[in-house]
Parts: structure tokens; sequence; C-alpha cells
């Protein structure tokens, strides 16, 4: 985080994607849907996947949009418009639920359990390549 | 409890957006984030377009960021189906919970997502 703060403008994709993680934890704590705010356990996780990837992604990295279910698990996704195609990286708010990867190209999608760095890093370079 | 009629495939309904990270900030598209169940939940809830305008909607709810519109007869095209309960409330059904079925509660709460249109934001 603190290269992203001291030699990242503040538009580039890590920097914007680590801005609306930090985002979460400044809303409720709840709402009328449930949850709001993110668990620590979902918000260290997604931090650790974000940094890792961008750690060897670089300037590949791509702009995740960050939102948090009913539980205070953390969904980032990933979008892209041409081909439409999307990456979904869930991590849920406890530590005994297991984070997940959901990734789409048309009519072909997947779940991938037992999510790694190395798989997010597969799948945002797929997600690049489309 | 009172029955309705089957919706026609014409029929409009809203689902409130119910967190600002529905929408995503840089397409202004809806995610997939609104279209998922909650444990216990039998159906998502919308509204019905022909007796509530998206306004009205949106003020069922102490917070609302924004209405997305759904066709029922493209509901219905996915495997799913949009059943009547009340004078303006129907219910989405067919949605597998994430516990049950995680690949396809993301694909089709995407599915969902692709079809909506926003339709009305707090100005």
């Amino acid at each position: 985080m603190i290269v992203a703060q001291s030699t990242r403008p503040s538009s580039s994709p890590i920097t914007v994607t680590l801005k609306r993680l930090v985002d979460l934890l400044e809303e409720d704590e709840t709402d009328e849907y449930g949850v709001l705010q993110p668990s620590q356990t979902a918000f260290k996780l997604a931090m650790r996947f974000v940094v890792e990837a961008y750690d060897v992604m670089g300037d590949r990295f791509p702009k995740a949009s960050a939102s948090t279910d009913e539980e205070g698990g953390i969904r980032l996704t990933w979008s892209k418009l041409e081909p439409e195609c999307e990456v979904r990286l869930i991590c849920p708010a406890q530590t005994d639920q297991p984070a997940y990867l959901y990734h789409e190209l048309g009519d072909d999608y997947a779940v991938e359990r037992e999510v790694t760095v190395y798989i997010l890093l597969q799948w945002l370079e797929w997600l690049n390549q489309a | 409890m009172r029955q309705f009629d089957p919706l026609p495939d014409d029929a409009t309904v809203y689902r409130a957006l119910l967190r600002k990270q529905w929408i995503n900030e840089d397409t202004g598209k809806v995610k997939a984030d609104a279209y998922f169940l909650r444990a216990n939940e039998p159906g998502l809830s919308v509204n019905l377009a022909s007796v509530c305008s998206p306004k009205q909607c949106a003020d069922l709810f102490r917070k609302c960021y924004g209405v997305a519109s759904l066709e029922v007869g493209d509901v219905r095209q996915i495997g799913l189906d949009v059943q009547q309960d009340s004078v303006n409330h129907a219910n989405l059904l067919g949605l597998p919970y994430r516990e049950d079925r995680l690949a396809e509660a993301e694909r089709l709460a995407g599915l969902l997502a692709k079809q909506s249109q926003v339709v009305w934001q707090p100005g």
C-alpha cells in the first residue's frame, strides 16, 4: 500500500482498487441488507490477494470493483466489456469459509475453489488477454 | 392468501439497489451482487412496474442507491420465474443458494445483472 501511495498516480488501477477496498471500511456496520462493513478476515485476505497479485503483475494489474456481501465478506469484480468477461474473487467473512474465484466468458463459466494468489494471477492474465 | 394470475412476459419488475456497491463505478451497470439469495430467502424481492414507479419502489427502503428494471420474459428465458404475491410485489424465484450450487448462483446473478437497466438513481 505504501508503494501505491508513494509512486503510483491516484488513478492507477492498483491505487483505485486499494482505495475501493479501504472505502469499504468507512461504511456503516450494517444496512437493511445485512452486514455492510467487511470483516477483518475478509479485508486482510482481500488485501493480501491484491497486493501479492500486483507485486507480480505490476502495471498489468486490472482495476477491480469492491463490495461486501451480506455477511461482511468481500467481493472483488474485474470486468471487461469487449469481449464481455468477468473474474470475481470472493473473500469470505469468516476464516472457516473458503475463498473462491468465479470466471466467465460467454457461456463458459466455472468456480475455482481453494484459491491461491497463483490462481488469481492466472485468471487476471486470462482476463487481460481475452 | 390471495392468488394472482401469472405475470405476462412483457411485465416489468423493479429491483431496489440497496447498496451503492451494486452498481459498477466504472461502467454504471448493475453488478451480480444485487442478485444473490440470502440464507432462508425464498426469492428475490421485486416490485411491479405496473403499479409502482421506480421512485416509489426506492421509497420503500431506508436507503436505496438505484432501481433496476427487469423484463419478466427475459427472466423466464434463463430458467427463472417471477411470481406476484401482493398488489405491488413479486418474488423472483428459481435462483439457487450459493451454499448449494455456487457456480450456477454466480452465473445466474450475473445474467440478471446483464438484463438489468438502471431506471432510477437518487439525484
